[in-house]
């Protein structure tokens, strides 16, 4: 069982000494230990490492150019080359006259809160696909709550609502801009319904982007911000609008 | 009952309140140089495990590159540490996009295995005895190839230990799952692999 890890170097100095002594006197042990470092050293010594082409470099250094980067790659190739050449001197005049990349940020308001969205989409969508949701199974909130301490930034409300037929399955920690967050995982019916609890600073909703109801579409899945106990969520789910509406409003009236 | 987050968590918020419009000026400059500074001594891993992932180099600069935009523009959620860890996750995270945009694939790193009939009438120490281990240092190519062969998400718990030599904690932090399931994804993996090894060997 600890072969692996110890293999890994992931065992503590007195565990390592142990198991180490006993491969010592144990030949299937022995085996086992040498066929690992013969996949490792074969592993090192034949497989490619691809180094990131020198075009990625430039685009990555050059914000300028991550700039016109940001457009599908394959019409830009098939642009003539004059217009190439056009746009580039357009790209260095551009730079000559001070835009840079903070007036980028300021001309795309609405870019941080799409790659919000988008976060929150693929994050939902994965887990479904997954074998399990939730990475910790409970439908008692005095489990879960407890099980994100020293995980996530913000610890999540957890609110029962089985009454009102959303069953708490669990939470996870999923990842929205990069940074860990708590997800409660509820059910209603057959449909899954994850609930983001996000930071302060997390972009808010855009409030020219939701409709009257405050509900936004993406991918055929409804997604609805609230303030629940002082902090941010979205909830995601395939469930229909009025449901939805229901679940959020039902948080919204816990606190 | 004591509370599991300490003092801080009094009204479940443990982050301070900030103004969103002064939030805005951090990440502008000064945020696409610190970024830099932290990714590009990791952009050849990133680009390499984009590469084992997606295969194709162009789609793989791509993924890349948005990725580096992702991590400029969330550049303050990175509050120092595992810089590599950080980065690689949102390399990762923006992989899976990526293919769930274009393929309209909900799982591409699939844990599926794609035929038990292999391992028919292999003896279970199968690639372990000392004749076999000779062999693996001799077939370079074929390591390549088995790897390759490797289902998404084995080959990408693997490569992350042996080529990029991260821990099972930055592993498991990486691709969200508990520890645990990366020490078993790992030692499915190595399995898979040497009785793939095995069977060519026969075959």
């Amino acid at each position: 069982m600890l072969l692996q890890p110890c293999f890994d170097g992931e065992l503590d100095e007195g565990t390592a000494a142990m198991v180490r002594a006993h491969v010592a006197g144990c030949d299937g042990c022995g085996q086992e230990m040498a066929a690992l470092q013969a996949l490792r050293d074969a592993m090192k010594r034949s497989l490619p490492r691809h180094a990131a082409p020198q075009s990625l470099r430039d685009r990555v250094q050059n914000p300028a150019a991550a700039a016109s980067g940001r457009r599908p790659p394959k019409p830009v190739r098939a642009l003539p080359r004059w217009l190439a050449m056009a746009a580039s001197l357009l790209l260095v005049a551009s730079l000559s006259v001070g835009l840079t990349w903070r007036w980028m940020e300021q001309g795309t308001p609405a870019a941080p809160y799409e790659l919000l969205l988008h976060d929150l989409v693929s994050g939902h969508l994965r887990a479904l696909a997954a074998t399990s949701s939730v990475d910790v199974v409970s439908s008692d909130r005095h489990t879960v709550r407890p099980w994100f301490a020293g995980r996530v930034e913000v610890a999540p409300p957890t609110i029962d609502l089985s009454s009102q037929g959303f069953e708490l399955l669990g939470g996870r920690v999923d990842y929205v801009g990069g940074r860990r967050v708590a997800v409660l995982v509820y059910r209603h019916a057959q449909h899954v319904i994850d609930l983001f609890v996000l930071p302060d600073d997390a972009p808010g909703p855009a409030p020219d982007m939701a409709g009257a109801s405050g509900m936004i579409m993406r991918q055929g899945l409804n997604l609805l911000h609230r303030r629940v106990m002082g902090v941010q969520v979205w909830a995601i789910s395939d469930l229909d609008g009025q449901e939805l509406t229901a679940f959020a409003d039902g948080l919204a009236r816990a606190q | 009952m004591g509370s599991p987050y300490g003092p801080r968590s009094a009204g479940g918020i443990d982050l301070p309140p900030m103004d969103p419009s002064s939030r805005e000026e951090v990440p502008a400059e000064s945020g696409v140089g610190r970024i830099e500074r932290l990714i590009l001594p990791h952009l050849d891993a990133a680009y390499n495990l984009v590469r084992w992932l997606a295969r194709g180099e162009q789609d793989a600069a791509d993924i890349v590159h948005e990725a580096f935009l992702r991590a400029v523009r969330y550049a303050d959620s990175f509050e120092g540490g595992n810089a590599k860890g950080w980065w690689l996750a949102i390399v990762r995270t923006t992989y899976l996009s990526w293919v769930a945009k274009t393929k309209g694939v909900r799982s591409p790193l699939s844990l599926e295995e794609v035929t038990k009939s292999d391992d028919d009438g292999l003896p279970a120490d199968s690639g372990r005895n000392p004749e076999e281990l000779a062999h693996w240092s001799q077939c370079a190519g074929m390591i390549t190839e088995l790897v390759e062969a490797l289902p998404p998400g084995f080959r990408e718990v693997v490569l992350l230990r042996e080529m990029e030599e991260l821990s099972y904690r930055e592993i498991a932090d990486l691709l969200q799952v508990p520890v645990g399931t990366v020490m078993s994804r790992l030692a499915r993996a190595r399995e898979m692999l040497r009785r793939a090894w095995a069977a060519r060997q026969r075959g």
